[in-house]
């Protein structure tokens, strides 16, 4: 959710979420908000991590393909793979 | 030092069972023998989840698993990925059911050569939370700093880093902060210079609004060395996210006792507040920014003497500057200056805008060349378009031509090819960017920026610009070229600030790598890049045009005539050059002349 992200449509993609992680009964789901990530031309973008995974990023996102991926990554723990961009984090210092 | 890579290693009953303890120390020794015991920590965890293939290791941050471990295993595995870095692939996990796994993050060109110090928590953490940047070591740095360093101890060690300016003078951050301590008068400043303007360039709003406590720490770091007790961060209101995340991220710290008085007992006091510019381009610089926040008309003065606010001492640091801070305390300039060329340490953070792939927010060691970032990270021009030029350095900076493309970037190298480093900014153009136009462009831009004090400034740039006015309209004589250059050196050399003085840049530099541009503008009166509305004009090629009418229909100006399924024509009196023909026509026919 940085300028990048959100001129890109982030915020429909964050309210979807929302409104899926209510709906479902998940209660080990925690949605937060991050900013710019580099790559902007591909925003909106979301990562997803799992205990003992490594993160997945999902790019250029809409509403429609967020709900998508909470289904079937949060909830069924299977990558979506058209959407997904790579797992992995990058290299820091 | 903090180690690089985690292993952490499953010691759960089950994995215990499956020979964990044993798969433990044998990577100890060989570790160990490999003499890599600095770098890599074997962290023992619980249940991973999938101890049916144990004994499990995860290798962190590369989020690399590996499964059914032996311990014949164990000498090839640390061989191979700890000290050559390549990951074991036949030990590796791979999901069920999966054919085709996702790539990893870092073998994709555009993260692959990034190497983020600045940029380290970016797309991490959630901003508005100062528990997610402490968990990720932050403010470890500043509680180091205070409780157990001398200021001179900590000047040091930003000297001996080597760090430059980030705001694009590359001035020594350690010798800047000496030169405050040293001066007696108080009470002292620090600022955060986050008056970015540049057009293309988002680098200073991207760190505020994805990291502000990285900012804040490193400003209280700053202010213990220098012996300051408070605080500005000057930001333009234009970046309304920005300003309401570093607003967020001050409270914060101040509830943490993080900001404020006696911060970690130490007896140091440090407080910092906000200070909201009005968006003019002249506030980057260090005398009119002060100038601003003391309440006065933001026009720069002659130095020396040395910039002050109210009259006392103060350090003005961008952004970036401030955010690399912290992590040179932590790692030690001795890690900082191992990173980067011989006299520009450390990375960069470039904002990549204009014709290229991957637009975004790029973090790279100094000494890259300009084409790996153009081509590696950042995927080369769209539609595989010819390179032309990339304009660093925004307003101030310069064209650099796709023969220095393997310039490596640092602040001198930049320098000696007619451009500068900058805050950041590069904008990529294709074969179909005009540099006459680009120059008038920019100069159009300093000309409405120029505060007017100095008459070099404010006439010279007037000037410059009616001159590139009329060339690009086709009414340019032979002597102008002359006369630009003529003027853009003495506007560079009669200017008292950094705005005027660098003004002629995207000027001089484009006559110098691209004068047969100019060239054909003046003596020609024709634009080869085909962007100058005045001196080009559209026609359809008969041969190739199928009369599909579409090219008349988007016509807002009703121009083009003829008949379905037979060849159409532009009536060149009502055209307005507007190139929606252009960009409508799906079999090539209409073209600038």
């Amino acid at each position: 959710m940085g300028t990048c992200g959100i001129a890109a449509g982030a915020r429909g993609v964050m309210k979807a979420l929302t409104e899926e992680l209510e709906k479902s009964d998940a209660k080990d789901v925690l949605l937060s908000i991050s900013s710019c990530a580099g790559l902007c031309s591909r925003e909106p973008m979301v990562t997803i991590e799992e205990q003992g995974k490594p993160a997945v990023k999902y790019v250029d996102l809409t509403a429609e393909k967020a709900r998508k991926i909470f289904s079937e990554h949060v909830l069924g723990g299977r990558i979506v793979n058209d959407c997904a961009l790579a797992a992995g984090s990058e290299r820091t210092l | 030092m903090p180690h690089i890579t985690n292993v952490m290693i499953c010691t759960c009953t089950n994995c215990i069972s499956n020979g964990a303890l044993d798969i433990k120390d044998s990577l100890e020794a060989e570790i160990k023998q490999q003499g890599l015991q600095d770098d890599v920590l074997v962290v023992p965890t619980g249940a991973s989840g999938l101890c049916v293939n144990g004994p499990i290791l995860i290798v962190q941050p590369d989020g690399i698993f590996y499964q059914k471990l032996k311990s014949k295993d164990i000498a090839n595995l640390v061989e191979e990925h700890f000290l050559k870095g390549r990951p074991v692939k036949k030990l590796m996990y791979v999901p069920p059911g999966e054919e085709s796994p996702i790539p990893e993050l870092r073998s994709i060109p555009f993260f692959k050569d990034q190497r983020l110090i600045a940029l380290r928590n970016r797309g991490v953490i959630d901003p508005d939370r100062i528990d997610e940047y402490i968990a990720r070591d932050g403010y470890k740095a500043l509680a180091k700093a205070v409780t157990s360093m001398s200021p001179e101890e900590v000047i040091k060690e930003i000297s001996d880093s080597g760090l430059r300016g980030r705001g694009g003078a590359g001035f020594p951050t350690g010798r800047k902060w000496e030169s405050r301590r040293k001066d007696t008068r108080t009470p002292k400043y620090v600022v955060c210079n986050a008056d970015e303007g540049d057009p293309g360039a988002f680098m200073d709003r991207s760190i505020v609004e994805a990291d502000p406590h990285s900012v804040i720490e490193g400003m209280a770091i700053g202010a213990y060395a220098v012996g300051a007790s408070s605080g500005y961060v000057y930001i333009r209101i234009e970046y309304p996210l920005a300003v309401k995340r570093i607003q967020k991220a001050i409270e914060q710290a101040r509830e943490y006792g993080l900001l404020g008085k006696d911060i970690f007992g130490s007896g140091f006091d440090f407080d910092l507040q906000v200070f909201k510019g009005a968006g003019a381009f002249v506030c980057g610089e260090t005398t009119a920014l002060v100038a601003s926040i003391e309440g006065r008309i933001p026009e720069p003065r002659q130095r020396p003497p040395r910039t002050t606010l109210w009259g006392k001492p103060v350090v003005i640091n961008n952004v970036e500057t401030w955010a690399n801070v912290p992590v040179i305390i932590s790692w030690g300039a001795k890690w900082f200056s191992e990173i980067g060329t011989e006299k520009s340490k450390g990375t960069k953070v470039f904002s990549l805008a204009g014709n290229i792939n991957n637009a975004g927010l790029v973090e790279v060691p100094m000494g890259i060349t300009l084409r790996e970032i153009v081509y590696n990270i950042g995927g080369g021009i769209p539609r595989n378009k010819e390179f032309k030029a990339v304009q660093t350095g925004g307003p101030s900076g310069g064209f650099i031509p796709a023969g220095f493309l393997d310039l490596p970037v640092d602040y001198e190298r930049l320098a000696e090819a007619g451009s500068m480093m900058g805050s950041g900014g590069m904008v990529v153009m294709d074969e179909h960017a005009c540099m006459v136009e680009m120059a008038r462009y920019f100069v159009a831009f300093t000309n409405d920026e120029s505060c007017g004090k100095c008459t070099s400034c404010r006439e010279g740039s007037y000037a410059l610009l009616g001159i590139l006015n009329r060339i690009c309209k086709g009414e340019g004589k032979e002597g102008d070229i002359e006369l630009l250059e003529e003027l853009g050196e003495a506007i560079r050399d009669a200017s008292q600030c950094g705005l005027g003085q660098s003004l002629p840049n995207p000027v001089l530099s484009s006559l110098r790598h691209f004068r047969d541009e100019y060239e054909a503008h003046i003596n020609e009166k024709r634009c080869p890049a085909g962007v100058c509305k005045a001196l080009i004009r559209y026609t359809i090629d008969e041969e190739k045009c199928t009369g599909c009418t579409r090219c008349a229909k988007n016509c807002p100006q009703e121009a083009i005539i003829g008949e379905p399924k037979q060849p159409h024509k532009i009536i060149e009196e009502k055209c307005i050059k507007c190139g929606v023909c252009m960009d409508a026509c799906k079999f090539d026919a209409v073209t600038v002349v």
